[in-house]
């Protein structure tokens, strides 16, 4: 009995160093774990792993910029690559992070916009105007509509997040033309904003913008694409005519000991294969041009790389540089 | 010169001086030490980057923090109140049950005790939304027109924190209570005491401790509360702890949320010495 457990643990032992000389390098990638992060695994890390047998995925989650930055603050990196939201990756982030390395990541592959100094563009998400086709008189086309109380009564759910793109989003319903956005007119959107105040339910959390329409308390909303496409089954529909980008980003934590492999991995994650097989699981959009022509029948029409020519670009830098103080006014907007 | 000074009666050094057993409390000493005194010496480092004190001004200069931080305050009174007057008759009736009965009732408190916070929340939604089952029922038995707005009030956030706090309310007082002789009660109505009478002479200062204890837990926790206002309040019901997660997570403005997370204690401890203070202040009035 006794000497079998030996064995057993010796045998352990023995395969735990066989698979350690195989695999020489282990990379820890961070993703924001459930459906999203399992179609990350099946299209990125599992082709990654067998393409290159020494070097071992490990997977953690959930992403936190604020995790990110304590571990390189405090000289313990655990992570070799993060995917995060907008708001993080910018120049502005370089305290944090290791610049894309271009001799390795091919940099003319991605759609404008989406490579920067300390990011690239993992997916292409979108925050999109859905809304209940059995509850409305008539579809709503574009930002006016969603504030036209008269023809379209009724509860509308927002992301109560100020860089959500409701900021942009009250002004393009306003009449600022999209290309004179930045810098935003802070006080202009509010006062927008608090032409429906009364009929808005905020969420907080994914989960919650899809019960307020499914559930019919709200019967329109600007909810992230994917959690609008999975309530196309209770009648929920996406209008396309304009929507705001929100997506997914790749970066590398400063410190890191396997930068290299890092960015290795980050020039196969983005190559169209794999970014093709991605759209199977998930109505995201790719990043690199060349596949977004592929994309997989699965979501097609409702991929944000759809309808690229209606896209509201959102200027990251200017909420890096001026974020702080219109949270701070959008909290105290939303107090009053 | 020789400095022969009479020897003085030295006393009981420092050590000596400490109860017997005191030698036990090295490891949880150590442990909040570690654990909790460094890392609170390293938030209040971070709520004052440089030594300055920009946070705690900035706090103090905008009208959006204190609003919040009084608002938390209001909110917890309230819900402590509630929490405390439902958890009474249920503590002493628990206190009081038969074996069986006391068997139900524990179960019955215990078992939302072990869901997750966040699928209790989720669970008010159901209920308590435009559309949810309570406002479906009472729209078909014809008793209201419109839906009652229960959810995205303070209402809806008082009631989903009641739901969360009961336990830390019924417990401590079940504790205290289950210790009170109720011969006393038989003996005060013998003497004459009407059963209102001898339940404030005699019975509720007996539970005071058992009150206090749960007014002071339920009132603590309640300041720290997040997902709770979030998904059941409205953008008017935010609570300290939403602001200090987005500082961290959302602003990564470490510094403020630090400093709010500093400023939030300090006014915790505040309260507490309120209720010691309170304590004391209710001990001489019953010697006296």
């Amino acid at each position: 009995m006794q000497n079998n457990l030996w064995r057993a643990l010796l045998a352990g032992a023995f395969v735990l160093t066989a698979d350690a000389a195989l695999a020489e390098t282990t990379l820890t990638v961070s993703s924001y774990g459930g459906g999203y992060q399992e179609a990350q695994a099946k299209a990125y890390f599992a082709p990654f792993a067998a393409a290159h047998p020494e070097i071992t995925i490990r997977q953690d989650s959930p992403s936190s910029n604020a995790k990110l930055k304590a571990m390189v603050e405090s000289g313990a990196v655990d992570w070799d690559i993060m995917v995060t939201d907008d708001s993080f990756g910018l120049d502005s982030d370089a305290e944090w992070l290791e610049p894309i390395d271009y001799s390795i990541v091919n940099r003319d592959k991605f759609i404008p916009g989406t490579a920067g100094t300390y990011r690239i563009a993992s997916d292409i998400e979108a925050t999109v105007l859905a809304y209940d086709a059995n509850a409305l008189p008539a579809a709503p086309q574009g930002y006016k509509d969603f504030f036209d109380l008269e023809k379209f009564p009724g509860m509308r759910a927002v992301w109560k997040y100020a860089p959500s793109g409701i900021f942009e989003t009250a002004l393009l319903a306003d009449g600022v033309p999209a290309d004179k956005l930045y810098p935003l007119d802070v006080e202009r959107a509010l006062k927008k904003l608090d032409t429906i105040k009364d009929h808005i339910v905020w969420w907080d959390t994914g989960a919650q913008s899809e019960q307020l329409l499914d559930s019919g308390e709200a019967n329109m909303g600007l909810v992230w694409v994917s959690r609008a496409v999975s309530g196309a089954d209770q009648g929920i529909k996406i209008d396309w005519t304009q929507w705001t980008s929100q997506s997914g980003y790749w970066v590398v934590p400063k410190g890191t000991k396997n930068r290299e492999a890092a960015m290795k991995a980050l020039e196969f994650f983005t190559e169209p294969a794999q970014q093709i097989a991605f759209t199977q699981y998930m109505p995201y959009g790719p990043s690199n041009k060349t596949a977004v022509a592929g994309v997989s029948e699965t979501f097609k029409g409702n991929l944000p790389t759809d309808h690229l020519d209606n896209r509201v670009l959102m200027d990251a830098d200017w909420w890096a540089k001026n974020g702080a103080d219109v949270d701070m006014r959008f909290q105290e907007w939303l107090l009053e | 010169m020789t400095l022969s000074s009479p020897a003085i009666p030295r006393g009981p050094t420092l050590v000596e001086r400490l109860p017997r057993g005191s030698a036990l409390l090295v490891p949880a000493l150590l442990f909040l030490l570690l654990f909790y005194v460094y890392p609170l010496a390293q938030l209040i480092g971070a709520s004052l980057p440089g030594g300055s004190g920009k946070n705690y001004a900035l706090i103090f200069s905008r009208p959006v923090f204190l609003r919040v931080i009084a608002e938390t305050f209001r909110v917890s009174l309230v819900v402590m109140a509630v929490t405390v007057l439902v958890a009474f008759p249920y503590a002493y009736a628990m206190a009081n049950a038969g074996r069986r009965a006391l068997l139900f009732l524990t179960i019955a408190l215990l078992i939302p005790f072990w869901v997750s916070l966040l699928l209790r929340s989720f669970s008010w939604i159901v209920l308590l939304q435009n559309t949810g089952l309570v406002n479906q029922v009472l729209l078909g038995l014809g008793l209201i027109e419109k839906p009652l707005k229960l959810i995205r009030t303070e209402t809806g956030v008082i009631l989903g924190m009641v739901h969360v706090l009961l336990p830390y309310a019924v417990l401590p007082l079940y504790s205290v209570m289950k210790k009170i002789d109720m011969r006393l009660m038989e003996a005060s109505s013998i003497c004459g005491a009407s059963w209102f009478h001898g339940f404030r002479r005699v019975y509720l200062p007996m539970a005071l401790p058992g009150v206090m204890a749960a007014a002071i837990l339920t009132f603590t926790l309640a300041l720290g509360f997040y997902i709770t206002p979030a998904l059941l309040g409205s953008p008017r019901d935010m609570m300290i702890a939403q602001m200090i997660a987005g500082q961290f997570s959302e602003q990564l403005n470490f510094g403020l949320g630090a400093a709010l997370a500093v400023v939030l204690m300090g006014l915790t401890a505040l309260a507490f010495a309120l209720f010691g203070l309170g304590r004391v202040l209710l001990a001489r009035r019953a010697a006296a």
